[in-house]
């Protein structure tokens, strides 16, 4: 078996969307725009050499490359649980290797190579199956699989291992791979950027969205999901989601257009705009847990069918009186449906109310999305239809330049970017069943769409007839007495889950005590430590079984969060971070502890008032 | 004597995190000290110099080896190749240097 050989088996086996990518660009492959060679080390190894536009690169040291490797490895310290090292470069491997044989352990990493004539050259040339082995280590190359960056990215690199990611490129890839360095180093600022903007979210609405999930369960009974209307849905229906950026204004008058030609989906924010120019969309959307209630104060808006998450905003979705959908997962909707037997589609909402209707088009099989009003970004400072403008104060730095649509620059807020983002992931990873065309008129550049005229839009997409009341009317419930005794059960049982879960954070946070004495009197733990020890990782993986502890877990992102990432980091002394844990480990048992009991305080008066429903 | 090779010694840790500095791809920081090492590599190649001539009972110094390998590093220098740079302290230069005071020490 060739090197060549050893290395693709390998490669299949462990690297399959890679291997396919390559398989598939067999025929670029055989046209390089890079001349890659090698050549002998003084040591006898080998050397890497690239002719790029005419200029020749050396990726190695001439004399010894591995010693080269493993001093270059040695800059990277163990400082987390989870390191991640995201290297820009595979070179011919050395430097991987010595990374991966410098830190062995809790690491993640991730590869970016900028040149495919490269990659291919080191397969066919070099034994780098170890590497390809190791589960631990990802590659991406460009022009070839590097669609999957981003995901890879937010995968190994979620909020709490942030602080623990390192971005470093191969020595020699710096110059020849200037402008693809950007390009990588952009993607590792977008992830980032797209993190800091979820948890800001789950920081902001922690609570309100427990407390909300708890109340708007009450209407769980009676309402359809996704998966109800999922079927009834007419073949080739376009939907048009209708978001509310300052270019709503210019072409809002077309949709009148559009009616009962496609199914028009509206978020809150637009429901006035759209009322104003009488049309009435067939639903409106809801999503942000403290959605200002003013959006639904016209009466005309209460009797719109709504997509309601459960953890809408309750006051919003208490005065709605019309026909309600669920959509997005949720635990409590999860375990009831699971509970039921029937089926719950979860889409990924994305971040804003716009793109979780267009996830929920998409969930409903719709190829063609039209998006109206999606601007996402700043129009001569208007921020919002209707003339709502920039908020005062707000200078430059704190936005983000993109492209127009007319490939003018514009300026976004840092969450606008990370929904121009999830448009252009879900684009490109739905390439075969998903179009998505851009009639906003104006705003950003969103890759991957069709840029057109609403008017042109609807004359070549909505073509179909649809009625919103004939769709509802086909999928009335007719189990309702079943689905409200199985959720008076589901909610009994997370009562009496909250109670056991308050039992064993209690419990917990006094072994974590026990634990810390053991740990100081003995200078390490001893026998009984390791025993204590034992127990509580016991308890800790009965506590996370529990229905409850992801309901508790969202519930205190508030501070929790940050503490998780402080468990995260390492210190040098192994007792040292046996106390930082431990001691960390006691505050967020209290954490939970005092998450439970709050819940529970609002769980049991709802509960009781739940129960009056049947009579 | 003593101190002579202390301050060899000490120009030779200095000029290996040099080295080290660019192996880990920290390149401007390394041409930033390149004037800085240029004098410490002087000065060194002084005290050996010294050395050599206050016994000539013991092994000679390789001037013609020291030069040239200065020279290449210079050369390296000028075309902003820090990895031969480094190559060329660690694997040449200071390579040499550590031979041949441990031979003097010896004898």
């Amino acid at each position: 078996m060739s090197i060549y050989e050893k290395n693709l088996e390998v490669l299949e086996r462990n690297h399959h969307s890679l291997y396919v990518a390559l398989k598939e660009a067999e025929e670029k492959l055989k046209h390089p725009r890079i001349k890659v060679w090698e050549e002998s080390a003084l040591n006898g190894e080998s050397v890497l050499y690239i002719e790029k536009e005419e200029t020749v690169y050396r990726l190695n040291s001439i004399y010894h490359p591995s010693h080269e490797a493993s001093v270059w490895s040695e800059q990277f310290e163990q400082t987390s649980l989870q390191d991640v090292y995201i290297l820009f470069g595979f070179g011919n491997g050395y430097s991987v290797r010595a990374l991966a044989e410098h830190i062995k352990e809790n690491r993640i990493i991730l590869i970016y190579e900028p040149s495919y004539e490269i990659f291919s050259f080191v397969l066919e040339h070099y034994d780098i199956s170890d590497i390809l082995e190791d589960p631990a280590i990802s590659v991406v190359v460009r022009d070839i699989n590097d669609i999957e960056f981003m995901n890879l990215l937010a995968y190994a690199v979620p909020w709490s291992n942030i602080d623990n990611q390192s971005f470093a490129a191969l020595n020699g890839y710096g110059i020849p791979f200037g402008t693809e360095y950007v390009i990588a180093y952009n993607h590792v600022m977008e992830n980032a950027n797209k993190l800091i903007t979820y948890r800001n979210t789950a920081v902001l609405f922690g609570k309100s969205m427990t407390f909300n999930s708890i109340e708007n369960a009450k209407y769980m009974y009676k309402t359809n999901s996704l998966a109800d209307i999922k079927d009834l849905i007419p073949e080739n229906l376009t939907a048009i989601v209708v978001a509310a950026g300052p270019s709503l204004d210019k072409n809002i008058e077309q949709l009148k257009e559009a009616k009962g030609k496609a199914m028009i989906i509206a978020v809150d924010r637009a429901l006035d705009s759209l009322l104003a120019h009488d049309i009435m969309p067939d639903f409106s959307v809801t999503i942000d847990p403290n959605k200002p209630s003013r959006f639904y104060d016209n009466p005309i808006t209460w009797e719109i069918p709504m997509f309601y998450p459960l953890a809408g905003n309750r006051k919003i979705i208490s005065r709605h009186t019309g026909p309600k959908i669920l959509f997005c997962s949720h635990l409590i909707s999860n375990e009831y449906y699971k509970r039921l037997g029937r089926s719950f589609i979860a889409e990924s909402p994305g971040g804003s109310v716009a793109t979780a209707a267009t996830s929920i088009a998409m969930t409903l099989g719709m190829k063609n999305i039209i998006l109206v009003g999606q601007d996402l970004a700043y129009y001569n400072g208007y921020t919002h239809a209707g003339g709502v403008k920039l908020p005062e104060g707000m200078s430059e730095n704190k936005l983000v330049k993109v492209k127009g649509i007319h490939g003018e620059e514009l300026y976004t807020g840092w969450d606008m970017y990370a929904y121009i983002i999830w448009y252009q992931e879900l684009i490109a990873n739905n390439k075969d069943t998903l179009h998505i065309i851009d009639a906003t008129e104006g705003g950003a550049l969103i890759r991957g769409t069709e840029i057109m005229d609403l008017k042109d839009a609807i004359q070549e997409y909505c073509n179909s007839t649809f009625d919103v009341n004939a769709l509802l009317e086909q999928c009335k419930l007719t189990d309702v007495k079943e689905r409200y005794q199985v959720s008076v059960k589901l909610f009994e049982d997370m009562v009496q889950e909250l109670k056991d879960f308050i039992k064993k954070s209690e419990k917990a946070a006094s072994l974590c005590n026990d634990l810390l004495t053991n740990l100081i009197t003995h200078n390490g733990l001893n026998s009984k430590g390791l025993r204590i020890s034992k127990e509580l990782s016991e308890l800790n993986t009965a506590m996370d079984r529990m229905f409850v502890s992801g309901i508790i877990e969202g519930y205190i992102s508030e501070e929790g969060l940050d503490e998780m990432k402080e468990v995260n980091t390492l210190s040098k002394e192994e007792k040292e971070n046996q106390r930082k844990t431990f001691e960390l480990s006691r505050t967020i048992y209290e954490m939970n502890k005092k998450a439970s009991q709050e819940i529970l305080e609002y769980m049991e008066p709802f509960l009781e008032s739940y129960k009056k429903i049947e009579s | 004597m003593e101190a002579r090779i202390a301050d060899i010694n000490k120009n030779v840790e200095e000029l290996q995190e040099l080295a080290k500095m660019f192996y880990q791809g920290d390149i401007n920081q390394g041409f930033a000290k390149m004037e800085e090492a240029t004098s410490k590599i002087l000065a060194m190649v002084d005290g050996l110099v010294q050395l050599s001539t206050m016994d000539s009972t013991k092994t000679a110094l390789d001037m013609n080896f020291v030069n040239a390998a200065l020279t290449e590093i210079l050369n390296s220098y000028e075309k902003k190749d820090g990895i031969l740079i480094a190559d060329l302290l660690t694997f040449e230069l200071l390579d040499y240097v550590n031979g041949w005071i441990e031979q003097w020490k010896e004898q």
